[in-house]
């Protein structure tokens, strides 16, 4: 399938065909994180990085892929792949073009999300659950105390509050951890 | 904090007012603290986000593992539903050995599924061939010495096929034309016009022994055929195509070198420089033959861009095209064609934008399905008109399903702000070179390199035909593909009493003569533009006697004809060949 057929799986909200479609480019990122020296779950776990910060990207207003998805997601790919293993010198990351800058920039930009990802994770089903339904889905308060069974809104609202400043407690812990 | 989370969620919403808004854009830039308290939230949005969408793509993972492994299912069924099959009429064909019905059934099924399968391709009813009047009259314009031998035969390595035919083959050997001799002195730079008005260069030492490899000196005797009428190429048994592909010729030539009877070829860096008499041709390129079971098969030589580029031989002047290469911007950039939105930008926004429509368009799944390993690069040439826009799209020799995938994409350019040559627009050509990777070494699918831009003042002629050199001896054409858009078909039929016959097809729209293959009782033509205006032709030898058959035919499907053949004296038969001389001109 081409670029423009999938560009347009994407802009339609097909988004799972579109992911489906780009799976297919999978075996060929697998090859490349096997021949650096990592495993196929490495190769997994890279290639589900790639994903996320081409969705993320494509939904910016501002953003354009210039290449094919297969490149960009090969670049991406790949400096994800190096990032992990700590691979880049000063000297490379001083000469990098403007294009592989905004791509290092959103893999670091993701790697803080991945933590609060993980933050997010380690809360109560309850907690978790929660919180997806008011910032993902959008429901209201009170929408969200009835199918929840809170007593009231301003309970569903308390409740969800202390779940995110507990979350970013854990997220702010993990954040000193890895940066000591 | 409990509040600035509401805020910042009411601003996220874009539920606050115009004022609220500003307000709170204006305090992101004062209250640092404010400012973090933003930006972690949305950090935490995001990081909240991640686990819808991972779960969005291990979802789409496991649908494509299914798919994956539905395909080989299906395969696997498809196998056995075709044993089981091949079980079921093998069995059936036991039990009615000797009824003759369901074999006929099975054949007429055959053939229906053939009528469907070409009805499902492409119904386009446009022809990209301009058709031209094609060989301009042969000047006859001999400028060295030349003494016509009449008795040699060319010592081609022939092998018989079918002795009937082989009887044809080599009677039609005997009539045909004979080769102009020539001796030259290998010393020194030789140029010369043929009978036909071909030219020939050839460079001084440029010859070495076939056997000995030894460079020869003095005297050499060069045999050459020149090959642009229909009656010769039908006489020395010649066709036009290359593998499965039609071509149109714009003249072939048979160029032999000996010294004392012992065979030459040229030394590896010479070249022949030929200059066919084919005025009014366009994007001819440089075949050499290759005979196979007595047919002849044309190969592409060079890559496309060395032809383009001998092609534009010539002065920087008005009339003759000029290359440029892009990096070098020789050029205002008001005089190359120009994406639109490049105007006022430097020549390198109109070519990466020519390359991102590649790299967007190009299906790379291709590039998988044909097991390119490391890089491939590819030549094309995108042809724009006056207007702008793309009008033909040459690639070099590439697999079918590779360059019907580089037309698409570049066909599909965007109409452009064409070249300009004194303030007045004019056609122009790029020459853009693609690498594909299989991404193992590099970054990159489908990569356009440094293109070349190439200026048609003029479209359509080139003035004094076409210059192409050539590294070898032996069979050369001048040819260029037919890409014609009409539906294909398979072309096979029954010719009654052709026993043993030289049958061919001839093309009146183009210089085109395809050969037959006989399978069976029929004649095969492999696969052929549908209603194409053709010359059926045939040629047979019975004992001493000659026979042809011709008839003027549509192609379109038919199961048997009658080309009438009447009995005909050698003679006779040059003439019948000669009348059809005008069918080329």
């Amino acid at each position: 399938m081409s670029d423009d057929k999938i560009m347009g799986l994407f802009k339609n909200g097909q988004r799972d065909k579109a992911f489906r479609e780009l799976y297919k480019l999978y075996p060929r990122i697998e090859k490349l994180i096997l021949s650096k020296g990592g495993t196929k779950a490495d190769a997994n776990d890279v290639f589900q990085e790639a994903l996320i910060i081409l969705i993320r990207n494509l939904e910016k207003i501002d953003f354009k892929l210039t290449a094919s998805f297969y490149t960009y997601l090969y670049s991406v790919s790949r400096f994800v792949w190096k990032d992990t293993q700590k691979q880049f010198s000063k000297q490379e990351l001083q000469n990098l073009q403007s294009e592989d800058v905004s791509i290092l920039d959103a893999i670091l930009e993701e790697k803080k999300y991945k933590l609060a990802e993980h933050a997010f994770r380690k809360l109560g089903e309850r907690c978790q659950q929660l919180l997806q339904r008011f910032y993902l889905k959008k429901m209201t308060f009170k929408v969200i105390a009835e199918e929840m069974q809170f007593k009231s809104e301003k309970v569903a609202k308390n409740q969800k509050y202390k779940c995110l400043q507990k979350a970013k407690d854990i997220y702010r812990n993990q954040l000193t951890t890895v940066q000591s | 904090m409990e509040n600035y989370i509401d805020l910042i969620n009411a601003y996220l919403n874009k539920t606050l007012s115009q004022a609220e808004v500003l307000e709170f854009e204006k305090r992101l830039q004062i209250d640092s603290e404010f400012t973090s308290i933003y930006k972690e939230h949305i950090v935490f949005l995001n990081g909240i986000e991640r686990v819808n969408i991972i779960e969005e793509i291990s979802k789409a993972k496991q649908n494509y593992i299914r798919a994956k492994w539905l395909k080989y299912f299906g395969i696997t069924i498809g196998i056995l539903l075709i044993s089981i099959l091949a079980y079921s009429i093998i069995t059936k064909s036991k039990n009615v050995e000797n009824s003759i019905l369901p074999a006929n059934n099975i054949i007429e099924f055959v053939s229906d599924s053939i009528e469907t399968e070409s009805e499902d391709k492409v119904k386009i009813p446009i022809d990209t061939i301009s058709i031209e009047n094609v060989i301009s009259k042969p000047k006859v314009n001999i400028v060295s010495k030349k003494e016509v031998v009449d008795t040699i035969l060319i010592k081609d390595d022939f092998e018989s096929v079918n002795s009937t035919e082989m009887d044809i083959i080599s009677f039609l050997k005997s009539v045909e034309q004979a080769p102009q001799s020539i001796s030259i002195n290998s010393e020194e730079n030789f140029e010369m016009t043929l009978k036909e008005g071909t030219k020939i260069s050839i460079p001084k030492d440029a010859f070495i022994d076939v056997k000995t490899g030894k460079s020869v000196s003095g005297e050499i005797d060069l045999k050459i055929k020149e090959y642009y009428k229909l009656s010769d190429i039908l006489l020395a048994n010649l066709s036009t195509k290359s593998d499965d592909r039609l071509l149109e010729t714009g003249g072939m030539l048979y160029i032999e070198a000996n010294k004392n009877g012992s065979k030459l070829k040229l030394k590896p860096e010479k070249e022949l420089r030929i200059v066919f008499n084919n005025r009014g041709k366009e994007n001819m390129q440089l075949f050499e033959g290759e005979k196979i079971d007595d047919n002849i098969n044309w190969v592409l030589s060079n890559e496309v861009e060395t032809n383009v580029t001998d092609e534009l031989i010539g002065e920087f002047e008005e009339v003759n095209p000029v290359a440029v290469s892009l990096t070098e911007v020789p050029f205002q950039i008001k005089d190359i064609p120009t994406y639109k939105g490049c105007e006022e930008k430097t020549n390198d926004c109109t070519l990466n934008k020519i390359r991102e429509h590649v790299s967007r368009k190009f299906d790379t799944d291709i590039i998988e399905e044909l097991n390119i390993s490391g890089r491939k690069r590819i030549s094309t040439i995108i042809k724009f008109d006056e207007k702008g826009n793309v009008f033909e799209v040459v690639t070099s020799n590439l697999e079918p399903l590779l360059e019907e995938e580089v037309n698409r994409v570049l066909m599909d350019l965007p109409q452009m702000i064409p070249a300009k040559k004194n303030g007045k627009a004019i056609a122009s050509q790029l020459l853009l070179p693609i690498t594909l990777s299989d991404g193992i070494d590099e970054l990159i699918g489908v990569k356009s390199d440094s293109a070349t831009i190439v200026l048609n003042s003029k479209l359509g002629a080139v003035d004094n035909g076409y210059t192409l050199n050539s590294p070898k001896l032996g069979w050369i054409n001048c040819d260029r593909f037919v890409r014609s858009k009409k539906r294909k078909i398979k072309y096979k039929l029954k010719i009654k009493d052709a026993e043993g016959a030289n049958v061919k097809m001839i093309f009146k729209s183009i210089s085109s003569v395809l050969p037959s293959k006989r399978i069976n009782e029929d004649y095969s033509f492999g696969e052929i533009p549908l209603d194409e205006d053709v010359i059926l032709l045939a040629i047979k030898k019975k004992g001493e006697k000659l026979f042809i058959g011709m008839k003027d035919v549509t192609t379109k499907q038919i199961s048997g004809i009658d080309l009438d053949f009447k009995e005909v004296t050698a003679e006779e038969l040059k003439n019948e060949l000669i009348k059809l001389n005008k069918a080329f001109e």
